[in-house]
C-alpha cells in the first residue's frame, strides 16, 4: 500500500479533474470516508456532486449506485422487494440500490419521510430488513446524499436527528471563473472519468481505518476540542450544542485529517479545518444567528492555546 | 460493623495500628536494653506474641489473673536483677515493664493512645541516659515511630503507611517552631528533684584515693575524659600534663587527697591559686559527667571560671555539687608559678606510716648520706631508674602487703606510672624531702578538625611533685623509665609491645582511615557540646540581643510567630495548600515572550496561523517557521524527545534579531 498521504493527495488530484476546484470539499470527503462516515453534500443542482460521487467510487474501486429520490419514491425502491419468482414458485428477494458499497442518494430531501428513513436505517445498522430477516450490506457502505437548500420549494427537510447520521455535511458552492472556463473548454469535467483507474486495493480499506485510530492526539489538543464543545453548549449561542456523539466525531475527523497529510499527531489546524463540516449540521443556532456565522464565531472565539 | 457506633475511643484497634505499637515498643526496648535488664526483650517477645495471637482473634483481653502474676513476676524480676533501690535504673526498668505489661490488655483506641504516650515518656528519658549527636538520632527515631503509631491508632481500618508517615512527618514538621523557641528561650532552671543516680558506671576518671593498679584499670578505657580548646597556641606536647588531684597522706597503702570529694564541708573558703610566672595559656575545657567534684586543669592553673567550683589550696578547683551534667569552663594557666603559704602541706608531704617498707626507707637514707643536697637527690632517683632495669608495663606483677614498694622499687622493677610515681614519693619522704603525688592525665589526641585536644581515660597518669628551692616542681619517674610516654601518647608508647596488652580501641585507632574517622566523629560530638549542651540563658539572649536588638517578650513573640508562619508557609507549600505562582513552563513561555515583542495571538489563532501572519509581517520567515514547528512538536506530537531549550534557544534570536533591525 502506498503511503497514505500520497494515496490522499492523488485522490485530491484525480477527482478535481471531474470536480475542478474544490480540493478542500473534496478532501473533508476523503476524511469521511476515511472515519467510515456518511457524507451530505447540500447544493444547488448542478455543480458536480454526481459527478463527484461517481468519480470517487471508480478511484476507490466500490461499487457504485445511483438513487434518484422523488416524491413518489417508496422504501422497496432503496432496499429491494420480495418477487414471486414462477419457476421456482417462491418469493425471491429482489436486492436493491442499497446493496452496494457507495451509495449516490441524490436530493434526498424530495422523498417522503418514509423513504428518507429507510435509507437513514440502512445508513446507522449497515444493514437491512425484510420480513424480519437481517441482511448485510456489504462492507464498506457510503452514504453520499445530496440535498437542494431547504428554501427550495417541494421538500421535505431532515430532521435533527437524522441530519446526525451524517459524518459530514458540505457543499461545493459554484466553481470560480477560471475553473469553470476549464470546464466550458472541456478540459475538466464528466467526460474524463471514463480515464480513472482503481487507486488503492479495497482490501487496505480496513488498514487505513486503524491508521486513523491510531494517529496521536494529545492533552492540549483534546483541551481545544472539549472548549470548542463547551462553547457550542453555551445557551446564548445555540439551542442545541454539540452531543458527545458529535463531538467523537470531531475528534476522529480531525485525526483522519491530519492522517491525509501523512501526519501522525493532530494539530489544532485539524480540528478547525474540520470543524465546519462536522458540527454545522449538528447544531442548532440561537434564532438571531445564522449556522456559518455561528461556525465562525465559535472558531474565533475559543482560544486555541489555552493560557496556563 | 456495629463498632462504627461506638465513640471513637472505645473503637477496636485495627491490623496496622497493632503492627505499628508492636514496632514501636520493640525499637523502645531495643533502645534501653544496653541500660536494662536483658531479659526485658524476652518479656517483649511473650507479650508480642500474646498480641499476635490476638491480632489474629485468638485471644481477647487477657484475665485479669495473668496480668496480675505478669507483674508480679517482673517486680521480683526486676529485684533479682539488683534493682533493689530506688535509682534511675530501677525505676527506668519499672515503667519499660510497665509499658510492656500494658500491651497485654491493649484493644481500644484509648489504650493504644496510652500505650503512645508511655512511649513517649520513656523516649524523654532516653536521654537522661545518653545525650550524643547519636543518643539524639535515637530519640527522633523512638519519637517518629510514636507519633507514627498514634496516627495508625486513632485512624480506621482505611489507614495507610504512606499516609501515616506524611501525617506524623507534617505534626513532626510543624512541632519544630515550638521546638526552637522552647530550646531558645524557655528558662534553664534548676532541677526541682534530683534523680538518684545508680552507681554503676557513672563515676569515671580520677578518684581522691589511689591504690595501686587502679590507674592501670583506667588505662584500658579509651572514653574521653574531656577535651580542651585553647585560645591561643597550644602548650608544647610535653607539657600536657592536666592536674586532677593532690594525693598527700599516705597509710601504707592507700594514697589519700587531703581534701575528700565525700565532705566538701572541710574545704577552705578563701584560698588561692599560685601566681603565675611564666607562659600563660587559656583555654576552655568541656567535661562529661563523672559524677565526682573535681575540675581538671593544665598544669598548674592559676585563675579559672567555673561555675559553682571552690579554689582548693593544694592548686585545684572542684565543684561544690557533683558534676553531674556535661559542663563547660575556662581557665588560664601558666607553665611556672609561685607559691604562697605551703607550710601545711610540706609538712604533709613527708608524714608516712610509722612501719612497712623498711628496706626502701633504708634505701632511701643510705642513698640520702651519698648526696650533698636534695635537688642532687631527686637527680640521682631519675638516673637511677634510667640506669636499672625497670621495665613500664600496663600489665605488672602484683605488688602486694605491707613492702609492697620495696618489692616494687628493688625487686620487680615492673610497673606502671602509679608504682613508680608511689615509690618514688616515699623514697622522698624516707630521705626528708617533701613531697606528693599528682593524679591527672598526660598527654591526648589533637584534633585539627575542631582545633581541640582530647584526653581519653587511658591517658590518666600520676606523677610526683617535689618541694624544691622553695617551690613544688613536678618531677615525672615515668619520663625516665619511659620517655616517649610524655612525648607521644600511650598507643605509640606501647606500639612495640604485644597488642594484646592495648585497648581495643587503641588498636584499632593505628589504621589510618580509622583514626581520621574516629577524630571526625568526635570533633562532631565534640561542636554538639559546645552549641547544643551548653547552650544557655545568657547565649540564648545575648544571640537575640546580637541579632534583633534588645530582648523583650513581644520580640520573642513575634520572633517565634516569624518563625511558625515560617514553617507553616513551608508545610503549606508541601501539601498543597498554598500555591507559589509558577514560572510558565514551555512552549507557553516562549510564546508570551513572542507575543510581547511581535504581537498578541489572536484567541483562534493556531500556532501555524499565528508564526505564518508574524512571518509576513516580520523578516526571517525561516525563523518564524521553525520556531513554529518546534513548538507544535512539543504541545501536539506526544513526543517528548523535543527538548524545550531549543524552543527557547530560537525565541532568543528572534528576539535578539527584531532588536537589532529596530536599532538600525
Amino acid at each position: 500500500m502506498a503511503k497514505i498521504e500520497e494515496i490522499s493527495e492523488q485522490l485530491i488530484q484525480i477527482t478535481g479533474r471531474v470536480v475542478a476546484g474544490k480540493p478542500e470539499q473534496i478532501r473533508l470527503i476523503w476524511v469521511a470516508l476515511l472515519c467510515n462516515g456518511h457524507v451530505l453534500l447540500e447544493d444547488l443542482p448542478g455543480v458536480g456532486k454526481t459527478s463527484l460521487a461517481h468519480a470517487l467510487a471508480r478511484i476507490l474501486g466500490f461499487d457504485y449506485q445511483r438513487v434518484q429520490f422523488t416524491a413518489d419514491l417508496l422504501p422497496s425502491d432503496v432496499i429491494g422487494a420480495q418477487i414471486y419468482d414462477r419457476e421456482q414458485q417462491s418469493f425471491r428477494f429482489h436486492q436493491g440500490p442499497v446493496f452496494t458499497q457507495l451509495l449516490l442518494a441524490d436530493e434526498l430531501n424530495r422523498a417522503t419521510p418514509k423513504a428518507q428513513s429507510a435509507l437513514l436505517e440502512a445508513m446507522e445498522e449497515r444493514q437491512v430488513s425484510v420480513d424480519g430477516k437481517s441482511l448485510a450490506l456489504p462492507a464498506p457502505f457510503f452514504v453520499i446524499a445530496t440535498q437542494n437548500p431547504q428554501a427550495l420549494s417541494g421538500t421535505y427537510p431532515l430532521p435533527e436527528s437524522q441530519l446526525d447520521r451524517f459524518f459530514i455535511r458540505l457543499s461545493l458552492g459554484y466553481p470560480d471563473a477560471e475553473v469553470e472556463k476549464k470546464l466550458l473548454r472541456g478540459e475538466v469535467g464528466r467526460q474524463k472519468l471514463t480515464d480513472i483507474k482503481p487507486l488503492v486495493d479495497p482490501k487496505y480499506w480496513a488498514d487505513m481505518q486503524t491508521l486513523v485510530a491510531k494517529v496521536q492526539m494529545t492533552e492540549p489538543v483534546l483541551d481545544y476540542i472539549m472548549r470548542l464543545v463547551q462553547k457550542t453548549r453555551d445557551p446564548e449561542l445555540c439551542s442545541m450544542g454539540l452531543s458527545p456523539r458529535g463531538s467523537q466525531a470531531l475528534a476522529l475527523a480531525a485525526k483522519a485529517y491530519a492522517l491525509t497529510f501523512g501526519r501522525k499527531y493532530v494539530l489544532p489546524d485539524d480540528v478547525q479545518a474540520v470543524f465546519s463540516a462536522v458540527a454545522s449540521h449538528r447544531l442548532k443556532p440561537v434564532r438571531s444567528l445564522s449556522v456559518e456565522s455561528l461556525v465562525g464565531q465559535i472558531l474565533e472565539t475559543v482560544d486555541v492555546v489555552e493560557a496556563v | 460493623m456495629s463498632d462504627q457506633y461506638l465513640p471513637p475511643a472505645k473503637r477496636v484497634l485495627h491490623q496496622r495500628a497493632f503492627k505499628a505499637l508492636m514496632v514501636t515498643q520493640l525499637m523502645t526496648v531495643l533502645a534501653f536494653l544496653s541500660y536494662l535488664p536483658q531479659w526485658l526483650l524476652l518479656a517483649f517477645c511473650l507479650v508480642a506474641f500474646w498480641r499476635w495471637r490476638v491480632m489474629h482473634g485468638q485471644f481477647t483481653a487477657p484475665p485479669r489473673t495473668l496480668v496480675i502474676l505478669s507483674m508480679i513476676l517482673g517486680i521480683v524480676g526486676i529485684l533479682v536483677s539488683g534493682f533493689t533501690r530506688y535509682t534511675l535504673d530501677a525505676a527506668v526498668a519499672f515503667c519499660m515493664l510497665g509499658y510492656l505489661l500494658k500491651s497485654l490488655e491493649v484493644l481500644r483506641r484509648r489504650d493504644g493512645v496510652v500505650q503512645v504516650y508511655l512511649g513517649y515518656f520513656l523516649t524523654g528519658v532516653y536521654l537522661l541516659y545518653r545525650f550524643d549527636p547519636l543518643g539524639a538520632l535515637v530519640a527522633i527515631v523512638l519519637l517518629f515511630l510514636n507519633t507514627l503509631a498514634l496516627a495508625a491508632v486513632t485512624s480506621d481500618a482505611s489507614y495507610r503507611l504512606s499516609y501515616g508517615i506524611r501525617q506524623t512527618s507534617l505534626l513532626l514538621l510543624g512541632a519544630v517552631p515550638v521546638m526552637v523557641a522552647g530550646y531558645l528561650f524557655f528558662p534553664r532552671l534548676p532541677p526541682l528533684w534530683v534523680i538518684p543516680n545508680d552507681q554503676r558506671g557513672a563515676v569515671t576518671g580520677m578518684s581522691d584515693e589511689l591504690i595501686p593498679g587502679s590507674v592501670a584499670s583506667l588505662a584500658q578505657s579509651s572514653d574521653p575524659a574531656f577535651r580542651v580548646a585553647f585560645d591561643g597556641e597550644l602548650p608544647p606536647r610535653d607539657q600536657w600534663y592536666w592536674r586532677g588531684n593532690t594525693l598527700s597522706q599516705f597509710d601504707g597503702r592507700v594514697w589519700r587527697a587531703s581534701y575528700s570529694e565525700r565532705n566538701r564541708f572541710s574545704w577552705p573558703r578563701n584560698s588561692n591559686l599560685p601566681e603565675p610566672a611564666a607562659n600563660l595559656y587559656e583555654y576552655s575545657i568541656i567535661l562529661p559527667k563523672t559524677g565526682r567534684k573535681w575540675l581538671y586543669f593544665l598544669d598548674w592553673p592559676v585563675s579559672a571560671n567555673a561555675e559553682n567550683a571552690v579554689v582548693l589550696p593544694d592548686a585545684r578547683l572542684a565543684s561544690i555539687a557533683n558534676i553531674n551534667a556535661n559542663i563547660q569552663y575556662s581557665a588560664v594557666s601558666a607553665a611556672a608559678v609561685q607559691w604562697s603559704a605551703q607550710d601545711r602541706f610540706i609538712a604533709e608531704s613527708l608524714r608516712l606510716p610509722a612501719a612497712g617498707n623498711e628496706e626502701l626507707r633504708r634505701w632511701a637514707l643510705d642513698l640520702r648520706a651519698s648526696v650533698t643536697n636534695d635537688t642532687e637527690y631527686v637527680q640521682y632517683l631519675a638516673d637511677y631508674i634510667r640506669s636499672q632495669d625497670f621495665y613500664y608495663t600496663l600489665r605488672p606483677p602484683l605488688y602486694d602487703g605491707a613492702d609492697a614498694m620495696a618489692n616494687f622499687w628493688l625487686g620487680g622493677q615492673r610497673g606502671f606510672c602509679e608504682h613508680y610515681a608511689s615509690a618514688v614519693t616515699f623514697i622522698l619522704r624516707s630521705a626528708g624531702i617533701p613531697a606528693r603525688m599528682v593524679g591527672g592525665y598526660l598527654g591526648g589526641v589533637y584534633n585539627e578538625r575542631g582545633n581541640y585536644i582530647q584526653v581519653r581515660q587511658m591517658e590518666a597518669h600520676v606523677w610526683v611533685e617535689v618541694w624544691l628551692n622553695n617551690r613544688w616542681q613536678r618531677f615525672d619517674p615515668t619520663a625516665a623509665v619511659a620517655p616517649d610516654r610524655i612525648e607521644l601518647n600511650l598507643d605509640a608508647l606501647l606500639t612495640g609491645t604485644s597488642s594484646s596488652e592495648l585497648p581495643v580501641f587503641s588498636r584499632v585507632q593505628r589504621l589510618p582511615l580509622l583514626s581520621s574517622l574516629t577524630m571526625y566523629w568526635d570533633s562532631i560530638t565534640y561542636q554538639w557540646q559546645v552549641t547544643v549542651l551548653n547552650y544557655n540563658n545568657e547565649t540564648g539572649v545575648g544571640w537575640f540581643e546580637a541579632s534583633f536588638g534588645e530582648f523583650s517578650p513581644l520580640k520573642v513573640v513575634l520572633f517565634v510567630l516569624a518563625i511558625m508562619s515560617l514553617m507553616g508557609l513551608i508545610v503549606g507549600v508541601l501539601t498543597g495548600v498554598i500555591v507559589l505562582p509558577k514560572r510558565k513552563p514551555e512552549p507557553y513561555a516562549s510564546i508570551s515572550k513572542i507575543e510581547k515583542h511581535f504581537g498578541q495571538r489572536l484567541q483562534g489563532e493556531t500556532i501555524s496561523q499565528y508564526f505564518v501572519r508574524l512571518s509576513a509581517k516580520n523578516s526571517q520567515p525561516s525563523l518564524f517557521t521553525a520556531i513554529s514547528q518546534e513548538i507544535e512538536k512539543q504541545l501536539y506530537s506526544g513526543q517528548d524527545i523535543m527538548p524545550a531549550s531549543r524552543i527557547r534557544m530560537l525565541t532568543k534570536e528572534l528576539v535578539k534579531e527584531k532588536k537589532r533591525k529596530s536599532t538600525v
